[in-house]
C-alpha cells in the first residue's frame, strides 16, 4: 500500500493535554474549517479552547474527558494526509486506545511535565507494542507550566526510555512541547533553545507508513463471498498480506485444493495485485469455496490448528469464562472457540506476569485458545489481518476480546504418536521390576528427602535403578519461574506428576519428595497413572518437631517474615485422608526404608 | 500541483476506495439484508459507485432507499430516477404517508419537527418495513463533530436508537456482525473521505452530479442572511421578500427550504475543487437544521436520524 495515508494513534494519559495538542495542530495546519472554531462558542477568553475541538460528544464536553476515539484528518506539509485518531486517557476507555493503535503506523503519546510520567502512559506504550505499532514519538507536554525547565524533560525522558524499553520499540524520539502556548508543536520554540529543532508536525511528516507484512509474505486473501457472473465464480476479499498474480499456483485453506489464478480485478481488471488492494479474483478451474476460506500461496507452511497460543486484550465487563464457547471471528472466517488456558495475565506496567487469575475488563493475558475446527491463525506480527481475532459474547452479541495470535499448539490429540517397538515393558525388564512412582507428601522437615536418599541407597545397593525428584532441585529447574502462591503450587504439581509418568515409563523406579500441601492437587497428580503405579506416601510428622529440626532454616525464617507462604505457618497444609502408605516421622528412618523396600520389591516380574 | 503530491493524492484515493469496497462486500455478506441509503448528493452519488465496483461484474445484488421528504429539489428527484435507471438498480422511495396526509412542512411545524417526522420516523420505518438489517449510508467522520466519533459499523438498538458508549469496537477488518433480535447495523463506507477527496474520487471515476451543485442563474430570496433557493411555488413568502435571480451553487443538498446556497462561481468538478483547497468553512454549514446547538447533530442521531 502506498505511503500517501499515515495513521497515527494519539494516546497518553487523562489531562496530559492530548485533545489540546491536537486541536493545535488541526488549526495550525488549517485541517479544520474555521466555521468549526467561531461555531458554539468555542472562544472562551477571546481565545480558542483547542481542547474543545475534538470532544465531539455531548456527554464528553460536560465531563470535559474523551470518552471514544476522534478521527481527524491533518495535512502534512509534504502534501501527504494523516489520520490522526485522538484517543481516551482513562483506564476504563482502554479498549478505544487499543482499536486506535490496532491500524496506526504511529504512536503519538502525551506526557504531561507537571504530573510526569504516570502509569497510564506506561500502558499506553505497553498497548501500542501490544498492537504492532513500532514507532514512538513521546511529546513532553505542558513544558511551559514548568518553566521550559530542561532537567524536568531529561529525568522524564530517562524514566521512559527505562520502563519503555522492554516494549521493543524500534524508534523513540522524544520531544518537549506546550499544546497551550504553542512550542515545538507546529512552530519551533524560541523558549527551549536547549531542545533540537524539531516540532510534533515535522516529526510527523517524516514517518513513513508501517510495513506491518511479515513471516515469508506469501500470500494471505480471505474470501469474502462469491459471486457468479455468467459461467465464471469470482471470489471477493482484501489481500491481508502478500500479492497476487494472474498465473500464479495457489491453494485454498481449509481444503488446501490448488488451483491457478485465471483473472483478477482491483477494481479494474488487471494482471497483478498488492496487500490491502480489494480484488475479484477467478480460478482456472472450479473449486469448491464459500465464505472465510483463505485463498494462500502454493508453498509455505500454513498455522492452521484448533489450537492456538495468544495474547488477549479483555474489553467487556463480565470477565472472560474458560467454559464458555465464544464465536471467534478473524475477517471472513467465523469459528466456535473457547479459551481453554489462561497462562498468565500481565501487569502492563510492571511486566510481572499473574497466573491462575481470570481475565476481567482491561486485562491482558496470554491464553490458550481452542476451536471447534482448526483455524487459519497467522503470528500477528508477521500478518495483522490474518493474525487478530477478536471473541463474540453468545448471548449479549458484545465483541468481549481481541486477540493476537502468537502460535499453533500442538495438542495431544492432534499428534499421531510413532508406534515405538520399545515401551515400559521392554524397559522394566531391565530393572526386574514394575516400575512405580512413590510420592512423598509432608510438611517441611518431616523427614521425605531423608528418606528417599535413605531408600535410593538401599535400591541402588539392591542392582536397582531409580531417581529422586526433590522439591527443592525441582524449584530451581523445571520451575524456576513459579512462586508459592496455591495457584503456583498447583502448576508445579503438574509439572512434577508429568515428569514422574515419564521417568516410570523409562522403567525405573520414581521417588517424589515434595510437600505438596493440597488433597486436590495430589489426586490431580495421582489421576494420571494406573491402579497401583502411583503410591501416595505420608510423611506424617507433627509440626512441632518438624519446626525443631527446621534443617533449612525455613520456619525461623518465615516467623521474622510474615509474607512468607510457608506450609503450616503461613499455609495450611491438608493431611491425606487415604494415603496408601503411611510413615511416622518420628520413628528411626530405617523403618520408614524398610517398609517402602517391601513396597517396591513386592513389584519384582 | 507537482506530480509527486498527485501521485500521492491518488494513492489516497486507491487506499480510501480499497476500504470501502471491502466494507461494502462485508456489509453484503456478513449480514442478512442489506440496502443502500441514497441521498442523490454527491456522497451518495460516491457510495453507489463503490458499490457497482465492489460487485462488478456481478450486478449490485441489494435495493437503494431513496426517503422522499417532498421538499427535495426537483432537479434531485429527476438525477435520482435517470440514475437508477442508468445502472438498472433496484429503487425503492419511502415517504412517510402520515406526514403526506397531515401535509407536514417545514414552515407549518418548523424545521425540527418536519425533520423528525419526514426524515427520521420515515427513514426508520423504511428501514423496518424493508426487513433491512443494516444501511450502507454515505456519511464522512469530516462533517461534524459528533460524526468524527462514529464507528465504520454503528450499532442500532431496537427503534434504530444510537447510544455512543455502547458501540463496538473495531478491530482490523474484522466485524462483529452479530445483532440481537432490533438491533440494526449502520455502515458507513466513506468514513474517512474528506469533502474533497469525494470530488476528486468524483472527476477521476468522471461521475455525473446533480446540476445543482454547479454555479448557475437561479431564482432565490435572501432569508436571515441566507440564500434560498425558491424550487417551486409552494415556498411562502413574507413581507418585503423577493424572488431574485443569483448566481449560486450548493455544496450539500437536502430539502430545498433548509439548504442555503452559496455564491461560489464553481461551475465544474475541476472548479469546486479547486474552490474547495482554499475554503475555510464546512459544507454543513449551509444546512440549515444543523446549526440549532452545537450538539444538534448528535441529538438527531439519538432519535435515529441518518
Amino acid at each position: 500500500m502506498s505511503s500517501a495515508l499515515l495513521r497515527i494513534v494519539v494516546c497518553g494519559a487523562v489531562d496530559d493535554g492530548k485533545s489540546t495538542v491536537l486541536g493545535r495542530l488541526l488549526v495550525e495546519t488549517n485541517s479544520i474549517p474555521l466555521d468549526e472554531i467561531d461555531d458554539s462558542r468555542l472562544m472562551a477568553n477571546g481565545e480558542v479552547d483547542y481542547s474543545q475541538l475534538t470532544d465531539g460528544l455531548e456527554s464528553e464536553r460536560e465531563q470535559g474527558i474523551t470518552i471514544d476515539v476522534a478521527h481527524r484528518h491533518v495535512y502534512l506539509p509534504s502534501g501527504r494526509r494523516a489520520i490522526l485518531a485522538d484517543s481516551p486517557g482513562h483506564e476504563q476507555y482502554t479498549r478505544n486506545m487499543a482499536v486506535a493503535a490496532s491500524e496506526a503506523d504511529l504512536g503519538l503519546l502525551l506526557v504531561d511535565a507537571v504530573k510526569g510520567v504516570r502509569d497510564q502512559s506506561v500502558r499506553h506504550a505497553a498497548i501500542n507494542s501490544l498492537m504492532g505499532v513500532k514507532h514512538v514519538v513521546v511529546a513532553v507536554n505542558k513544558m511551559d507550566a514548568v518553566g521550559y525547565d530542561q532537567s524536568i524533560f531529561d529525568g522524564i525522558v530517562d524514566e521512559l526510555s527505562r520502563r519503555f524499553e522492554p516494549f521493543g520499540f524500534e524508534d523513540i524520539t522524544y520531544i518537549p512541547v506546550s499544546g497551550m502556548v504553542g512550542d515545538n508543536v507546529t512552530v519551533p520554540s524560541a523558549n527551549m533553545p536547549w531542545g533540537a529543532s524539531v516540532t510534533i508536525l515535522s516529526l510527523l511528516d517524516q514517518e513513513r507508513e508501517l510495513d506491518r507484512s511479515g513471516g515469508d509474505g506469501s500470500l494471505r486473501l480471505p474470501v469474502q463471498f462469491v459471486s457468479k457472473a455468467g459461467d465464471v465464480r469470482w471470489y471477493a476479499g482484501t489481500i491481508a498480506r502478500g500479492s497476487v498474480t494472474v498465473g500464479d499456483t495457489v491453494r485454498v485453506w481449509p481444503a488446501m485444493t490448488e488451483a491457478v489464478i485465471a483473472g483478477i480485478y482491483s477494481p479494474n481488471e488487471t494482471k497483478v495485485a498488492g496487500e490491502a488492494e480489494a480484488v475479484h479474483v477467478t480460478l482456472d478451474r472450479e473449486v469448491d469455496i464459500a465464505r472465510g476460506d483463505v485463498i494462500v500461496g502454493a508453498a509455505g507452511e500454513i498455522p492452521s490448528s484448533r489450537a492456538h497460543l495468544a495474547d488477549l486484550v479483555w474489553i467487556d465487563t463480565k470477565p472472560l469464562d474458560t467454559h464458555a464457547s465464544y464465536i471467534l471471528r478473524s475477517g471472513p472466517i467465523e469459528i466456535p472457540a473457547r479459551v481453554e488456558t489462561v497462562r498468565y495475565v500481565r501487569n502492563i506496567t510492571t511486566g510481572e506476569q499473574a497466573r491462575g487469575h481470570a481475565l476481567e475488563v482491561n486485562d491482558i493475558g496470554r491464553v490458550e485458545i481452542v476451536t471447534d475446527r482448526p483455524i487459519l491463525l497467522d503470528p500477528y506480527a508477521e500478518s495483522i489481518h490474518t493474525g487478530g481475532f477478536i471473541l463474540v459474547d453468545r448471548l449479549t452479541a458484545m465483541t468481549v476480546a481481541a486477540g493476537m495470535s502468537k502460535h499453533p499448539l500442538v495438542r495431544e490429540s492432534d499428534v499421531v504418536k510413532h508406534d515405538f517397538a520399545v515401551g515400559r515393558a521392554e524397559r522394566e525388564k531391565l530393572n526386574g521390576l514394575r516400575s512405580c512412582v512413590l510420592w512423598l507428601t509432608g510438611l517441611p522437615g518431616s523427614g521425605k528427602s531423608t528418606v528417599a536418599d535413605e531408600l535410593e541407597k538401599s535400591l541402588i545397593t539392591l542392582g536397582l535403578r531409580s531417581f529422586t525428584l526433590d522439591g527443592d532441585t525441582v524449584r530451581s529447574t523445571l520451575s524456576e519461574d513459579l512462586a508459592f502462591s496455591p495457584e503456583d503450587r498447583k502448576e508445579n504439581v503438574r509439572r512434577v506428576a508429568r515428569v514422574a509418568e515419564l521417568m516410570m515409563e523409562a522403567g525405573i523406579v520414581v521417588i517424589v519428595s515434595l510437600v505438596s500441601p493440597f488433597r486436590e492437587d495430589r489426586e490431580m497428580a495421582k489421576e494420571r497413572f494406573a491402579d497401583g503405579d502411583f503410591i501416595e506416601v505420608f510423611v506424617d510428622t507433627p509440626l512441632e518437631i518438624c519446626m525443631q529440626r527446621d534443617p533449612k532454616g525455613l520456619y525461623a525464617r518465615s516467623q521474622a517474615d510474615t509474607s512468607m507462604q510457608m506450609t503450616g505457618v503461613g499455609q495450611g497444609y491438608e493431611v491425606p485422608l487415604a494415603a496408601d502408605v503411611t510413615l511416622d516421622g518420628t520413628q528411626p528412618v530405617e523403618d520408614s526404608v524398610q517398609t517402602l523396600l517391601g513396597l517396591v520389591l513386592s513389584r519384582r516380574i | 500541483m507537482n506530480s509527486k503530491s498527485s501521485r500521492d493524492e491518488d494513492a489516497v484515493l486507491d487506499a480510501l476506495e480499497a476500504e470501502a469496497i471491502w466494507m461494502i462486500r462485508e456489509a453484503a455478506s456478513a449480514f442478512q439484508k442489506p440496502v443502500i441509503l441514497y441521498s442523490i448528493g454527491k456522497d451518495s452519488t460516491v457510495l453507489l459507485r463503490l458499490a457497482v465496483k465492489a460487485f462488478a461484474p456481478a450486478p449490485v445484488p441489494f435495493p437503494v432507499l431513496h426517503i422522499d421528504t417532498t421538499w427535495k429539489f426537483k432537479e434531485m428527484i429527476k438525477f435520482r430516477d435517470d440514475t437508477a435507471r442508468a445502472n438498472n438498480l433496484d429503487l425503492v422511495v419511502h415517504t412517510n404517508p402520515d406526514g403526506r396526509d397531515d401535509k407536514i412542512t417545514p414552515f407549518t411545524h418548523g424545521s425540527d419537527e418536519y425533520t423528525r417526522l419526514m426524515k427520521t420516523v420515515a427513514l426508520r420505518a423504511a428501514l423496518d418495513n424493508g426487513g433491512y438489517d443494516v444501511a450502507l449510508g454515505g456519511a464522512r467522520r469530516d462533517e461534524e463533530r459528533s460524526r468524527a466519533k462514529e464507528r465504520m459499523f454503528s450499532l442500532r438498538e431496537p427503534g434504530h436508537a444510537w447510544d455512543p458508549s455502547s458501540q463496538r469496537p473495531e478491530f482490523w477488518h474484522t466485524v462483529n456482525s452479530t445483532l440481537k433480535p432490533g438491533q440494526t447495523m449502520r455502515a458507513f463506507p466513506i468514513s474517512n473521505w474528506t469533502e474533497l477527496d469525494v470530488w476528486k474520487y468524483i472527476r477521476r471515476e468522471k461521475l455525473d452530479v446533480v446540476p445543482l451543485y454547479f454555479s448557475k442563474e437561479r431564482p432565490t430570496i435572501e432569508r436571515n442572511g441566507q440564500l434560498i433557493m425558491i424550487d417551486d411555488d409552494r415556498y411562502p413568502l413574507e413581507p418585503g421578500e423577493e424572488i431574485v435571480n443569483r448566481r449560486i451553487r450548493f455544496r450539500t443538498l437536502g430539502c430545498y427550504p433548509l439548504t442555503a446556497a452559496d455564491t461560489g462561481e464553481a461551475a465544474s468538478v475541476d472548479e469546486i475543487i479547486a474552490e474547495l483547497t482554499l475554503s475555510t468553512t464546512s459544507e454543513r454549514s449551509g444546512r440549515l437544521i444543523d446549526g440549532k446547538g452545537a450538539s444538534s447533530m448528535e441529538r438527531k442521531k439519538h432519535e435515529g436520524y441518518f
